[in-house]
């Protein structure tokens, strides 16, 4: 009784004067219909210096002197989803799907045209081609001594990250020849030396990674906060776009190195004057583990140990022994964690976007994830075409494990219900953690408090101990009546000694005579 | 959306137009809690400050700074420029320790390899700026730029002690009521013309030619005395309550082997100069400056921990005409208070900058400086240092800013500067 006293408490005091948010009577908004047509916008380009001193100088002082939180994010409709836009393009997760992959012109096809555009889509560089039918790709190498690495994540990464929603050019991976390559007048890269740079051909041919690019033209990199100026259809300020976010939660499962500017691209796609900008993430062969390859030659670290603030303290002479070589027995894997702390994961220097991830960003992204099966993670991992099956068992478990680790902080951050049906007076709600099996059964206590519109009581709280993940309740006659007018129901919980953070709030209403919900948020 | 559509409004969705971010939440009313009121109450008073800083960062310091590279930053480009981005305008603040707020506008042209900029300042009758820069890369095989700057600024309250490390007892200075600074007013204009030619990776060549005009006189602030007149006799000071014009002409050559200036890199630093400084229209000054600055970036226990040991040292050499007392050597690289002037300065330092995160290093040091009549009389006695720590801010391939609070004898200083450093023709800002 005790902890319900504690409990109710600490809720009556983060209610106080609380009104809740009120939702419109309309359905939620299911795309953002920022595709319209617009004139090409202009090259986009945050010089390094501008960069460092707004992360790093003016950015913290001028939050040092703005008290308000971080807003929610602005690109979520009535039901705490993010909306389809040219951010977020989520897919039909059947198996079919992810083994297929997205629609797109294919691997490339011989001959192939070195044209002097730079890379900008993989994070180890390569260079760009343009194939028999036109279509430029990107062209990508590993290591010499990591044979299929770097290719192999890219094209895995990009399987995943096309299955999470988001836009990112497909990756194939090839076999080419050196003589497949005709330099056009104005490249100066040598695809011989770069070919050969790369582990030894077999039979004759050079495994690459081939990046597709859709038609279109670049505009450079997606600004991490504000919007661009002369793009109409974008209405949301970049920081508070939970699909950016997010990223900093997917980067976490699949061991994403990097994250930052660099890893995102605009592009203007169609016809000038007809087309629109799409988003798209990129740099993905710094994913699974590439990025944190160690080698024996490698130098020991030249920094002091610790963290920045040891450093400071220590005057950067800590200790700081040279992390154990990667494993060389599957070389064809990188550094790919069995675990990670989804709590600390941060991206390499400040990055707006992710120091606004706020819990029910992480909770949306984790869900996400969620809807990611074993089995299709299993698919995505053989769009990497790996020859050793101990790479891809050992590339599978570790993004099960991770997986099981993601949802487990994210799910622990919020009350993780999600309406099932309401039927009648009667609703049933799911408990997602309890669903995915990262947190326990016949373990979680809920108070439900039933609110007005105006934040006053409806009906007397309720207290629920289930079994299972599911909670059925029947609405009280209170709560049924003031839903005539507006009605919030308010959820606390409990695993064990913990109480969880935040509430979980469901906004009902009844029109034309039916009880329909008209909002969520976590 | 995982949930049953039993769960739904439906409606039939209309129209074209991107959804606003209002419509997308479909909250009418936000929800609002009982702490909020004194909350945005303090946020108010604190807004004049973050305007302040945005204005400060936005303008003044990271767009007009980074004009060296012709970088603007995006947003404000947005904000403040034409339409076709080559022009813009943007208020500026400036706030220096000891004088009064300036407030103006900066105009900003760059249409490649053109770069212009033009700056203006007004915090009073004593203390205004109107600065023009342009700057013109060059492709000669190697890298070079031309440049072209006026300046015209009035300042007040600069403080002249006399000459020498200890000018209360030297006795070159005739104190009229004892020792103490004499305050003044400037007036300067100049303009300087310059070329710098990087021929090897390591290797600066810069040649630089400029005309400056001083006028000095009391300041008409009551606050600010004793003024000139009432602390040294009359006629004592050259060039005080006068003109002066002079025609300065330097070449100097930079060897620097550090990969590039950002962060702890390790390398060899040596510069020497000479120039030649003519009165002209009537103006009877003639004089000489020559100098070095030698300093070693070696690492210390890491490859991370750089110790770095510096000196400068800048003569001025008397020719066969007056020298007027705003030219003798001062010591800008001093990180104390800069506030004597004789033939000679040396001013040593020893930097321990060590890595704190990427694009961010720490740094403690410790400087001496003296000044004397000549290189033979520089002595060890009555050395001045400040000692002080910082944080170092850089880029990829440069120095970005520097944060340090530095405590002398003569109390604590604050250091910052924002921006990336010109990379030619820099000797000519010495004051």
């Amino acid at each position: 009784m005790r902890r319900w006293l504690l409990l109710s408490l600490a809720f009556g005091l983060s209610c106080s004067g609380y009104h809740p948010a009120r939702f419109a009577e309309r359905p939620p908004v299911l795309e953002a219909r920022d595709d319209q047509p617009i004139a090409a916008p202009r090259w986009r380009w945050v010089p390094e210096p501008v960069y460092l001193s707004e992360v790093y100088l003016h950015r913290p002082l001028r939050e040092t002197l703005d008290l308000d939180p971080y807003p929610d994010a602005d690109d979520v409709n009535s039901f705490d989803d993010v909306v389809r836009s040219t951010w977020f393009a989520p897919q039909k997760m059947d198996l079919g799907t992810i083994a297929r992959g997205p629609d797109t012109s294919g691997p490339p096809r011989p001959p192939f045209t070195v044209v002097p555009d730079g890379p900008m889509a993989f994070a180890s560089g390569g260079f760009t081609i343009s194939d028999a039918r036109g279509q430029k790709y990107e062209i990508m190498v590993d290591p010499a001594d990591r044979p299929e690495m770097l290719t192999a994540a890219a094209a895995v990464a990009a399987r995943l990250v096309w299955g999470l929603g988001y836009n990112t050019p497909p990756v194939f991976i090839a076999k080419v020849s050196a003589d497949d390559f005709w330099r056009s007048e104005g490249s100066s890269t040598d695809v011989t030396a770069i070919l050969k740079s790369g582990p030894a051909p077999v039979n004759g041919l050079y495994r690459v990674a081939a990046l597709s690019w859709p038609a279109g033209v670049l505009v450079g990199r997606t600004s991490e906060s504000g919007v661009a100026g002369d793009d109409p259809n974008d209405l949301i300020v970049h920081e508070n776009r939970r699909a950016l976010r997010a990223i900093t939660v997917f980067a976490s499962w699949i061991q994403l190195h990097g994250l930052g500017p660099e890893k995102t691209l605009d592009r203007y796609v169609g016809a000038p004057g007809e087309g629109h900008v799409v988003h798209f993430l990129v740099g993905l062969d710094d994913a699974l583990g590439t990025g944190y390859v160690v080698r024996v030659s490698d130098l020991p670290p030249g920094e002091g140990g610790g963290s920045s603030l040891v450093r400071f303290l220590t005057l950067g002479l800590a200790p700081n022994p040279a992390p154990p070589p990667t494993q060389i027995a599957i070389p064809s894997l990188g550094q790919l964690e069995p675990d990670v702390d989804p709590g600390a994961f941060r991206p390499p220097m400040p990055w707006e976007p992710a120091f606004r991830l706020l819990p029910p960003d992480g909770y949306w992204a984790a869900k996400r994830i969620a809807a990611i099966s074993s089995s299709q993670i299993a698919l995505a991992i053989d769009a990497g075409q790996l020859t050793d099956r101990r790479a891809r068992r050992a590339m599978q478990v570790a993004l099960e494990r991770r997986r099981t680790e993601v949802l487990a902080y994210w799910f622990g951050r919020v009350v993780p219900l999600e309406p099932v049906a309401l039927t009648g007076n009667r609703l049933l709600l799911r408990d997602e953690a309890v669903a995915n099996a990262v947190a326990p059964s016949n373990f979680t206590d809920y108070r439900i408090e039933f609110l007005t519109g105006r934040g006053g009581s409806a009906a007397e709280a309720i207290f629920m101990h289930p079994k299972g993940g599911t909670i059925e309740l029947d609405l009280p006659a209170g709560a049924v009546e003031a839903a005539h007018e507006y009605l919030v129901i308010q959820i606390a919980a409990r695993r064990g000694n913990r109480a969880l953070p935040r509430t979980f709030e469901l906004h009902l209403k009844f029109v034309a005579n039916k009880l329909v919900v008209l909002g969520i948020r976590h | 959306m995982g949930i049953t559509s039993c769960l739904l409004l439906t409606r039939p969705a209309v129209a074209a137009a991107p959804v606003t971010p209002a419509e997308q939440s479909g909250i009418e009313q936000k929800a609002s809690y009982g702490s909020e009121p004194a909350r945005a109450v303090a946020n108010a008073l604190l807004w004049p400050f973050r305007l302040m800083i945005d204005l400060v960062f936005l303008t003044t310091g990271t767009a007009g700074a980074l004009l060296q590279d012709e970088q603007i930053v995006p947003r404000a480009k947005d904000f403040f420029f034409t339409s076709g981005g080559e022009i813009g305008v943007f208020p500026t603040l400036f706030v220096e320790t000891g004088t009064s707020p300036n407030i103006g506008a900066r105009m900003i042209a760059s249409i490649e390899p053109y770069a212009a900029t033009l700056r203006a300042g007004y915090g009073g009758d004593d203390e205004n700026v109107v600065e023009g820069r342009m700057r013109l890369s060059l492709s000669l095989g190697v890298p070079a730029a031309a440049s072209l700057e006026g300046l015209h600024d009035r300042r007040t309250g600069l403080g002249y002690r006399g000459l020498g490390q200890t000018p209360e007892v030297d006795g070159r200075n005739q104190f009229r009521n004892g020792p103490g600074a004499g305050s003044f007013r400037e007036r300067r204009e100049r303009v300087v013309a310059g070329f710098g030619l990087r021929p090897l990776a390591d290797l600066e060549i810069l040649l630089s030619s400029s005309l400056t005009q001083r006028h000095i006189a009391d300041p008409v602030d009551p606050d600010f005395a004793p003024t000139i007149d009432q602390t040294f006799f009359p006629g004592s000071i050259v060039g005080a309550s006068r003109t002066t014009r002079i025609v300065y002409s330097e070449l100097a050559v930079r060897a620097d082997t550090r990969v590039n200036r950002n962060g702890v890199a390790t390398g060899f630093l040596l510069e020497g100069y000479g120039g030649l400084a003519r009165g002209s229209l009537g103006d009877p000054s003639r004089f000489g400056r020559t100098g070095f600055q030698m300093a070693a970036f070696v690492p210390f226990v890491r490859r991370s921990t750089v110790l770095s040991p510096k000196i400068v040292v800048d003569a001025l050499v008397p020719g066969d005409g007056e020298i007027p007392f705003t030219e003798y050597t001062g010591q800008p690289t001093f990180r104390g208070f800069d506030n004597r002037r004789d033939f000679v300065s040396a001013v040593a330092s020893l930097d321990y900058r060590w890595f704190l995160g990427r694009f961010l290093d720490a740094r403690l040091f410790t400087d001496v400086a003296t000044v004397a009549p000549a290189m033979s009389d520089i002595h060890l006695d009555h050395l001045r240092w400040a000692v002080g720590f910082g944080f170092d801010l850089h880029t990829s391939s440069s120095e970005l800013g520097r944060i340090a609070v530095a405590a002398s004898p003569e109390g604590v200083h604050f250091l910052f500067t924002l921006g990336v450093p010109a990379g030619f023709g820099d000797r000519q800002h010495r004051d």
